[in-house]
């Protein structure tokens, strides 16, 4: 792909990546640095990207990347411990923006590429470079700890 | 408001991007901007081969390289990784080239030596790594004699290429000595993939919460050795210019000692008069013959300095500076066009801190000791500098006389924002740690004290 090409789908993304990168770190300017970060390193790799229909998987992972760069450099800033799974009540108790930052990292990851990024369960698969079939098991234990009624298909980001 | 309500809101809220986003790209290219300029920059010389790519097409219609085409194969790669160095392509059009056409292969990894472009007292070789799925190849070169003995005089580089590039580093002999009539050429090579870019997946069993490894040294992938006779056709020594001409420069006197002209670079050495009240640090000049042909010092032949040797003391002894050749152009005249000098004042050399108060001596314009913070055993202090120029030498006294090194010394560059480092303009934090310090001063040693712009220049003619 080239560095043209790359710009045009990487500005297209980039509300997407915000708003995952902020679900991740809890900060609006962290986002956005992480969502530069996360730009910037894939400007300098697109043309190592020959499958250009996974772009959007591609440059998730870079964010993703970023994004727990950015969560260890700011550790002691970002108190965002995750809660076990059996603490449904301590998740009943918090926001939904909350509830996801301390969900179990698996879990997070999968509701915030289902549910808050729009990718497609195969598409999250390869993102995360796990069998679609862990990606149901997750998403199905993600979504009764925040206690949401979401269907197939109802995922924001695809409508 | 139910935990469904509440998603479509969160949704809502963080479709309603901040207006910082919209420069997300922009700030992108600029960064991948800087980022390529800053890696031409900084050495190492391999690197050049590629930004010179660009320069292939215009180097290939000038007559000499379409001439020099036919006699030199793959002349295309050799023209472009030279571009930048007007002696290198200069020895090239003047078919000044040993082809060596030579190629190993270990663990998958090919190194092809290409090239030589040598004289009596630097070999420059070229050489391209490939194979393996790397992205960069750093090559640590080594030179014995043909059977394996020691050979002294003589630096050498090391080199960082990307797979199938052409790159190339040198060999420099000091002036009493010069190139072995064959050597043996040693080369471990590294290999780097593009770590850090954030594409590689992590390891299965890595948390967000664990601590980042430290960056390790790239193992060795691969070693060459080959064997190489040097054609003494391009051995033979240059061209010496006696010059003794002494020249006031900022109040300081200078003895212009000899120009020695090789085919692939040039070297001046200059002295300083003992009697003068500051040591030279540095020296900004360039060389003009009667056509008006410029030759810049600091040739891309010498490495990253333009300082090649200085004497014991660093001072009164000779010191040699780089500079681009004219061999080629064989110029009736030339000129020295003296544009700037950098000094260390005799009786500023040392500069004493009082580490409780924080006060200091004289200090150079724009440098300030900030602070002293005794830690345990140690000492971190900082100061503020303007640029990143290094003000600091890397020695320091304490009061009884005894002599000590810093092992490792910051600059912390600020900027507005990511990729926007200005490394040139403002100011920039030092730190240092003084280790296992139990006294109250310090005596830091400065690099220099002043520095001088001369314009118009100060011309001397030498030849």
């Amino acid at each position: 792909m080239t560095q043209q090409e790359y710009a045009v789908r990487a500005d297209a993304l980039k509300g997407r990546l915000y708003g995952m990168a902020f679900l991740y770190l809890g900060s609006q300017s962290l986002a956005v640095d992480a969502v530069d970060e996360a730009v910037y390193l894939g400007l300098r790799s697109c043309h190592k990207l020959r499958e250009e229909a996974f772009f959007n998987t591609w440059l998730t992972r870079i964010l993703i990347n970023a994004c727990n760069a950015e969560l260890r450099r700011h550790r002691r800033e970002i108190a965002m411990a995750e809660l076990p799974e059996t603490a449904q009540e301590a998740f009943d108790a918090l926001p939904l923006r909350d509830a996801v930052g301390r969900l179990p990292r698996e879990l997070k990851d999968v509701i915030i590429l289902r549910y808050f990024t729009g990718l497609t369960l195969a598409e999250t698969a390869r993102t995360l470079d796990i069998p679609q079939g862990t990606v149901v098991t997750r998403q199905r234990k993600a979504l009764r700890l925040l206690r949401l009624e979401l269907t197939d298909g109802e995922e924001a980001a695809n409508s | 408001m139910n935990r469904n309500e509440e998603y479509w809101a969160l949704v809502a809220q963080l479709s309603n991007t901040p207006p910082e986003l919209e420069g997300t790209v922009e700030r992108a290219k600029s960064r991948a901007r800087k980022r390529t300029l800053k890696r031409w920059l900084g050495i190492p010389v391999a690197s050049l081969g590629g930004v010179a790519a660009a320069f292939v097409l215009l180097v290939n219609c000038c007559v000499p390289f379409a001439l020099a085409c036919g006699r030199i194969p793959g002349l295309r790669d050799l023209a472009a990784a030279v571009a930048l160095s007007p002696s290198l392509k200069a020895a090239v059009e003047n078919d000044f080239v040993q082809v060596v056409d030579q190629e190993q292969t270990e663990n998958d990894i090919t190194f092809r030596l290409d090239y030589l472009i040598l004289d009596a007292m630097q070999i420059n070789f070229f050489y391209s790594v490939s194979g393996g799925d790397y992205d960069r190849y750093h090559v640590y070169p080594s030179i014995t004699g043909p059977d394996g003995e020691k050979l002294e005089g003589y630096s050498i580089v090391s080199s960082e290429t990307t797979p199938g590039d052409l790159g190339d580093f040198n060999v420099n002999y000091a002036d009493d000595l010069q190139v072995p009539e064959a050597l043996r050429l040693t080369c471990a090579v590294t290999a780097q993939r593009e770590s850090g870019d954030g594409t590689a997946v992590a390891p299965a069993d890595s948390s967000i919460w664990d601590e980042p490894e430290p960056d390790r040294e790239p193992e060795v992938v691969a070693t060459f050795t080959f064997d190489l006779e040097l054609d003494d056709r391009f051995t033979v020594p240059g061209e010496t210019i006696a010059l003794d001409k002494w020249v006031e420069v900022d109040g300081q006197r200078l003895l212009l000692r000899e120009l020695v002209v090789n085919p692939t670079h040039a070297r001046l050495a200059v002295s300083s008069a003992p009697d003068n009240t500051a040591w030279l640090d540095g020296l900004d000049f360039y060389l003009e013959d009667e056509k008006g042909n410029r030759y810049e010092a600091g040739s891309r032949s010498s490495g990253s300095s333009r300082l090649v040797s200085s004497g014991e003391d660093g001072t009164n002894d000779v010191i040699h500076y780089y500079l681009e050749s004219s061999f080629f152009r064989s110029p009736k005249h030339l000129t020295l066009y003296i544009t700037g000098a950098r000094w260390l004042d005799k009786d500023k050399e040392w500069v004493t801190v009082d580490l409780n108060t924080g006060e200091a001596g004289w200090l150079p314009d724009g440098l300030k000791f900030l602070s002293a913070d005794r830690q345990g055993e140690d000492v971190w202090c900082t100061m503020l500098a303007p640029g990143i120029q290094q003000f600091i030498s890397w020695n320091y006294r304490d009061p009884e006389g005894g002599e000590h090194s810093f092992d490792s010394m910051g600059t912390t560059v600020h900027a507005t924002e990511p990729g926007q480092e200005n490394l040139e303009e403002g100011l920039h934090r030092l730190s240092f740690t003084l280790r296992d310090y139990p006294w109250d001063t310090v005596e830091l040693k400065l690099n220099f004290t002043r520095e001088t712009e001369f314009s118009p220049p100060i011309a001397v003619e030498l030849q």
